[in-house]
């Protein structure tokens, strides 16, 4: 698979990053901008398993690990939603594609 | 106020455990005076630095806190505003000086500690000034000062671009390409500052690059001789006098700290400075610096520097009115006539007569149409 | 006032005056006493006194705005008052927000000007609540408790009315006409809320009011994490604080129950409703 089609994602300064998870939703702080943010739960579930990975994950593994973290069993209707969020996350500067 | 109460803030910068006897009159002396003159997160590292905070009562104390909760926040914001600085010039292959506040943060100098940082400035070469301004417009920065008569007084005059401002962040930075304006008397030569900048250490270094690897980071600062002799240049030949006791403050801590930690800092001081064609304001500097806040300057030095001063009555007519310039009294009237009378001189020292003529006049019949400017307004001035 | 000291000077009857009469019930501390500011109202300099008549705000030798016509002397106090604990009293994380207390814990009312925040606090004042502050919340960082600052209640316009109607016991002070924001008139805070001025409490509640003219008063539940970024927006020195003010916001609303409050001219449904809130558990 080439990277152009399922680049590597990668939050942009972890330790810069201070998050609180209440049920469903993610806030976040982030240091390097001094931004607050306030993520719907697909967005939030989406940086939270970025930040397991420091190194970064793809497109595809993403999708199957959110799916895990929101017991949904449907790669297929959750790519778009979590290219939604990747772009969300990617314009408020918490993630980036490795290499960008 | 008498003369001794006006000392109060300068005795408790050099020695914290000077208030160990305060009562309240005097604490809310020491406070109001750090204040006004931009120096209560630097007192409060001081007391800090000593572990004495605690020591403090309660009421004063609380203005510390605040103050290096605030001082921290300003630290902070610097550090964002050069790494976007970083990122609009990240095609632009030149040097960037850092000056002043955001120099002394960069380079780790005690000096920063507790200081207030507003405006970024940063040195480029001449020959890269229109690139360099291009990068930054291009990246959201415009001139904060679109009046046609401000713009060519700042291109065709002066050491550096109109201010600009950021439009989203608002944050203000000063492009320089010289230490003083085109038109001055003094012409120090920026390549010879260029050649001798000091790399940043590591971890400002590390911190610049946070979140953005790709970004280079060709941040550099003045050597410690050359930082010091600016601070007494922008000290010195500035015609804003309202943070002259902050500026004095500085240069002393740099001396301080250079006289520690640089072998032959003190003897290669006034030579650089001539070379530079800074003497006369590094003379004052020195002067002054010892004579408020007792900067261990070396005998010869101290003789050395008085050479370089103005030859009589030039020097009894500037003593007289730094001394009271220098004092953290801003509601006082002889500091605020002696701050008056300075800003002429710092416009005197920028252009010839005839400019300065031009000039104030402009200025005067502006300020009728114009809402006031905002006289007190805090923070550096270039 | 609360942790406040400020040394005000001025030669203008309508400052001295109110005063007076809304600082009734504070200590007037020892002459030498630390104070935290230094605070003048006074006429412009010369002859401008004569001619057009205003009133200068100047804190530490320093003018801090623009000066307002004379007769608003008293609330140029009041407003630049706040300015200089809001500008300066970063020890604490500030919420512009109303605070009161009933039952040892804090009731937070964040909101933009406008929201009737003031209102709402003057009528659970009314009912026996306890005044922290009309105005400013100061959220101590370590304790995680917010500061009382007692002082009085700024009414404008209608709201001046419907308090008198209210609240008829209530010690309001004149009504200034033609200020930038209306009238205003101000309510002297309770003897019982200044003795307690140093007693500091958790925030137990965040109700964020909504005043909409006619509307039915209803209270909803929302999540912590809309609770927390109204917060953000109504910290006057949230960025000041950085990771700490985070924190400090995320604790606060993990500590309280968090409602929007929409209520409409009813104010004794409203006080009912808010009551039932804070007798719950």
């Amino acid at each position: 698979m080439s990277q152009v089609q399922d680049p590597i994602w990668r939050v942009v300064a972890p330790s810069a990053l201070t998050e609180r998870e209440w049920n469903d939703e993610l806030v976040v702080y982030n240091d390097l901008d001094g931004h607050t943010h306030h993520l719907a739960p697909l967005g939030g579930k989406v940086l939270l398993a970025l930040l397991e990975h420091a190194d970064g994950l793809s497109g595809t593994t993403l999708i199957e690990r959110v799916g895990e973290l929101l017991a949904i069993d449907d790669a297929p209707v959750l790519a778009p939603a979590v290219e939604e969020a990747l772009d969300e996350l990617g314009k408020l500067g918490l993630i980036a594609p490795v290499g960008a | 106020m008498s003369a001794a109460e006006s000392e109060v803030l300068v005795e408790a910068l050099s020695d914290p455990s000077s208030t160990a006897q305060f009562d309240d009159p005097h604490w809310e002396v020491l406070v109001q005076r750090a204040r006004a003159s931009n120096l209560l997160g630097v007192l409060a590292e001081r007391f800090a630095a000593r572990s004495l905070l605690d020591a403090v009562p309660p009421a004063p104390r609380a203005h510390l806190v605040a103050a290096r909760v605030r001082a921290h926040a300003q630290a902070k914001a610097t550090m964002r505003e050069l790494r976007a600085i970083a990122r609009a010039l990240a095609d632009v292959e030149t040097p960037v000086i850092l000056l002043k506040g955001a120099a002394y943060l960069c380079a780790g100098l005690p000096v920063a500690r507790g200081r207030v940082f507003s405006d970024v400035d940063i040195l480029v070469p001449k020959a890269r000034l229109a690139e360099v301004e291009a990068a930054l417009m291009l990246s959201g920065y415009v001139t904060s000062h679109p009046h046609p008569y401000d713009q060519r007084y700042y291109r065709q005059w002066m050491h550096e671009l109109p201010p600009m401002q950021h439009l989203q962040r608002q944050t203000a930075l000063d492009v320089h390409h010289a230490l003083v304006p085109e038109t001055s008397r003094m012409r120090p030569d920026s390549n010879l500052l260029i050649a001798d900048a000091a790399a940043l250490p590591v971890e400002s270094r590390q911190d610049l690059a946070a979140g953005q690897p790709d970004v280079p980071i060709r941040f550099a600062v003045l050597s410690p001789t050359d930082m010091a002799i600016h601070c007494a240049t922008h000290l010195f030949c500035d015609e804003d006098f309202s943070h002259a006791t902050r500026d004095l403050v500085d240069f002393d801590a740099l001396a301080r700290h250079f006289a520690a930690t640089e072998p032959g800092f003190w003897t290669t001081l006034i030579p650089r400075a001539r070379t530079l064609q800074l003497a006369r304001p590094l003379s004052y500097a020195i002067h002054w610096s010892s004579r408020v806040h007792r900067t261990p300057v070396p005998p010869e030095v101290l003789r050395d520097a008085r050479r370089d001063a103005a030859p009589f009555p030039i020097r009894q007519a500037m003593n007289a009115l730094l001394g009271p310039a220098l004092r953290p009294t801003r509601g006082r009237a002889s500091t605020r006539w002696a701050r008056r009378a300075l800003y002429i001189r710092g416009h005197w020292l920028k252009m010839p007569p005839h400019l300065l003529a031009w000039h104030l006049t402009v200025k005067a019949l502006r300020r009728e149409e114009e809402a006031p400017p905002a006289n007190d307004a805090d923070g550096d001035r270039a | 006032m609360g942790p406040i000291v400020t040394s005000i000077r001025s030669p203008m009857p309508a400052v001295i005056d109110g005063i007076g009469f809304h600082y009734a019930a504070h200590e007037t501390p020892d002459a030498d006493a630390f104070a935290d500011f230094h605070v003048q109202i006074g006429w412009p300099p010369g002859v401008r006194r004569f001619i057009r008549p205003t009133a200068t705000f100047r804190v530490d030798e320093t003018t801090a705005f623009e000066p307002l016509p004379a007769n608003q002397g008293f609330p140029l106090l009041e407003w630049g008052m706040n300015w200089c604990i809001a500008a300066h009293c970063d020890q604490y994380l500030i919420l512009h927000s109303a605070v009161v207390e009933r039952n040892g814990c804090a009731l937070l009312l964040p909101a933009p000007p406008g929201s009737g925040k003031s209102t709402l606090c003057a009528a659970l004042v009314a009912r026996g609540w306890r005044l922290l502050s009309d105005e400013l919340a100061l959220i101590d960082i370590d304790q995680l408790v917010v500061t009382p600052i007692p002082r009085p209640i700024s009414l404008k316009n209608a709201a001046i009315d419907v308090i008198r109607t209210f609240w008829p016991e209530a010690a309001i002070g004149p009504v200034v006409r033609g200020t930038l924001k209306g009238s205003v008139a101000h309510v002297r805070p309770p003897a019982s809320s200044v003795e307690r001025q140093r007693e500091s409490v958790r925030a137990r509640w965040i109700v964020l009011p909504k005043y909409a003219e006619g509307a039915p008063t209803t209270l909803s539940t929302i999540t912590r994490g809309t609770a927390l970024m109204r917060l953000v927006d109504s910290a006057f020195n949230y960025t000041v604080h950085g990771r700490r003010g985070f924190e400090t916001l995320a604790a606060v609303v993990e500590g309280a129950a968090c409602c929007d409050f929409r209520y409409g001219g009813d104010l004794d449904a409203a006080v009912k409703a808010l009551e039932t809130l804070t007798s719950e558990g």
